[in-house]
């Protein structure tokens, strides 16, 4: 988690034993989460920040997401599908690379818009170094980080900056599902 | 035909091969496209004449600054002579043109490379010689046609270009292209990805077409050397009398089943049936094999491992063992553990089904059968599966937070999204049951009720259902 958020080993410790002190999180399984007084504090801190957001700027990011979308998710089903349903058992690695070389082209198309993620909210920039980080481990040859849940996989990270996205254009995820934009 | 020797007597290495069973280049040398042409010509199978510019020309192509050198073109323009002796066609000629196809080849399959043109060799004049010939000016038009778009689509890389008339002029472009995608952005990348040299290059091979629309002992077609349907060892497949390649994959044409083609030309049906087995028994597995046949003639134009059922694996695989075609463990080893677990996993046993609705229905996303109550919050999804209870988990659509919910879950079921959406990934990635895209208050509704979802049909039905268990006993399928 530390080097995910860039901070030090230490101060990421800390900060949660504090959260987990005001009963905002709670540890369980193999992991910290938030409770129902911790999501609704962060309802509450979402929508402050959502208010205060350039709106017309975070909706024209997230219009330039929502173009690159599409293809992505494509892209990482097709990693985990052949011909739209049989499930991609990963024994032809040509067919494999062809789907890695979409997802590399796919990440480069979202250069931009990665790199100008901070600018609309400074807390959103650590997108564009974990999706860096996805992506070379992926090019090294360790697929658990196109979709694998419970690590930063591409398909993780890039699910968590849409709802991230969602939230800052003051939009719903049901709202934007039933426009057929959020799923 | 062919001496499949050096194309210079005496002189540095072979340019252009002759591809007719005879050369003993290596796979790097030439590509796997020619390698496998060769292989074919060598087991004596009728494959469309072709010749290859090996992939050393790839390394002088580019220290050439991205032209072909004389002395490759000169090798090459020698060499098509084999393609128009093997079928008593002259490329460049409006009487009885020989058309032929470009293809890049490295000594492995790569993405990002210009992949194929086809019908290379026609213009205005050679299309109505075509015409004459076929006596169906639609289609001579429609190979012209096909032609251009492709040559425009991956050499020229934009739609209104100027594609030369000359066919020597069409041929030496395409050439250049194929070397030139070598070191296209993507083919780097992936060989970056894979720890592929850039030293390799890639082959061109150029390969005679053949016409399976010359009259009435023409046609095309696709055989599989076993149903892989069921895995049963007679031939299957589709003809097309009439037809060209491309046909039976656009739906264009209505095809036979491969029956027919015993009755219509039983010598042609016989050879292919031996050939089918042949290629088979040396690669050592189903095969899917496109063919086309020209005035009588079989010509093989593509073969590969075949796409099969999970019943076809398992049963192909023990046949190919009794039949001496694979040792036991290589059998083994052709059943993936995917194929298995498709096999033995319960399905929904529709009998008892009869007279009762789903109570929602949406797209299928991940297969599989379970069963469990209906429960809209992740937290209580997960609470009541920690305390032992099946969840089946509905949400309107699915968010990062929900994920604890998608774990605990046996299935998971949304009314909005695709077979794409974010559900739909995640549910993939943990092998839940998933089915999306129910339908606006459809699935939240059934909160507190016991369903089932089958993942495969994308129904949801009310209570839980009968199944079907395959016993894990070692009765022979």
């Amino acid at each position: 988690m530390s080097s995910s958020l860039g901070v030090q080993e230490g101060a990421s410790t800390a900060r949660l034993d504090q959260l987990v002190d005001r009963g905002l999180c709670k540890r369980g399984g193999t992991g910290l989460r938030l409770t129902s007084e911790g999501r609704a504090h962060l309802s509450v801190l979402l929508a402050r920040e959502a208010a205060a957001v350039d709106r017309q700027a975070a909706t024209a990011l997230y219009d330039r997401f929502c173009e690159l979308n599409q293809d992505l998710k494509q892209v990482i089903t097709d990693w985990q599908l052949r011909d739209g349903h049989a499930p991609n058992d990963h024994s032809d690695p040509a067919y494999d690379a062809a789907v890695l070389a979409r997802l590399t082209a796919a990440y480069e198309r979202a250069g931009s818009l990665l790199a100008e993620l901070g600018t609309l909210r400074p807390r959103l920039q650590h997108y564009s170094s974990r999706l860096a980080l996805a992506h070379a481990r992926v090019l090294e040859g360790d697929h658990s980080f196109v979709a694998t849940i419970g690590k930063d996989s591409f398909h993780t990270l890039w699910f968590e900056l849409h709802e991230d996205l969602i939230g800052l254009t003051g939009a719903s995820r049901v709202d934007e599902a039933i426009a057929g934009r959020a799923t | 035909m062919g001496d499949g020797g050096v194309s210079r007597a005496g002189e540095g290495p072979e340019l252009v091969v002759v591809l007719d069973g005879g050369t003993e280049l290596s796979r790097e040398e030439l590509g796997g496209k020619a390698w496998s042409i060769n292989r074919m010509r060598a087991l004596g199978l009728p494959v469309p004449p072709a010749i290859v510019a090996t992939t050393v020309n790839c390394r002088t192509f580019r220290e050439a600054g991205g032209r072909i050198p004389d002395d490759l073109w000169q090798a090459i323009t020698a060499r098509m002579s084999a393609l128009e002796q093997g079928t008593g066609r002259r490329f460049g000629s409006p009487d009885r043109p020989l058309l032929v196809s470009v293809r890049s080849g490295a000594a492995r399959s790569m993405p990002g490379m210009m992949d194929t043109v086809l019908d290379l060799g026609i213009n205005a004049e050679i299309e109505a010689g075509l015409a004459a010939e076929t006596g169906d000016p639609a289609y001579a038009a429609d190979t012209r046609r096909r032609f251009v778009e492709a040559y425009r689509d991956v050499v020229l890389g934009t739609t209104g270009g100027d594609v030369p008339a000359a066919p020597w002029d069409q041929l030496r472009g395409a050439v250049e292209a194929v070397f030139a995608s070598w070191d296209s952005p993507r083919a780097r990348a992936y060989r970056r990805s894979r720890g592929v040299s850039d030293d390799g290059g890639t082959a061109v091979t150029i390969q005679a077409m053949v016409f399976g629309n010359l009259g009435d002992r023409s046609g095309t077609g696709v055989v599989f050397s076993r149903d892989p349907r069921t895995g049963e060892n007679r031939p299957f497949g589709e003809w097309l009398p009439g037809g060209q390649g491309e046909d039976v994959v656009s739906g264009r044409l209505d095809p036979q089943p491969l029956e027919s083609l015993r009755e219509q030309l039983p010598a042609v049906y016989a050879e292919l049936t031996a050939v089918a087995s042949r290629i088979e028994r040396d690669a050592g597995d189903i095969q899917d094999i496109e063919f086309t046949v020209e005035g009588g003639r079989l010509w093989l134009l593509q073969s590969r491992t075949a796409k099969r059922s999970p019943r076809a694996a398992v049963r192909a695989a023990v046949a190919m063992v009794d039949e001496g075609i694979l040792d036991p463990g290589s059998a083994l080893r052709r059943v993936t553990a995917e194929q298995a677990r498709a096999l033995l996993a319960p399905s929904l046993d529709r009998s008892r089904l009869t007279g009762v609705d789903p109570v929602a229905t949406g797209h299928p996303v991940c297969e599989g059968v379970a069963t469990g109550t209906v429960v809209v919050d992740p937290d209580e999804a997960e609470r009541r599966a920690e305390a032992g209870e099946d969840v089946v988990l509905a949400r309107a659509t699915t968010s990062p937070d929900d994920m604890h919910g998608l774990v605990a879950a046996r299935a998971v079921i949304t009314e909005h999204g695709g077979s794409t959406s974010h559900a739909a990934v995640v549910s993939r990635e943990l092998g839940r049951v998933c089915v999306v895209g129910c339908g606006s208050g459809t699935v939240t509704a059934l909160a507190g009720n016991r369903v089932t979802v089958d993942g495969a049909s994308g129904e949801i039905w009310p209570g839980a259902a009968a199944l079907i268990r395959v016993s894990k006993t070692t009765t022979r399928i």
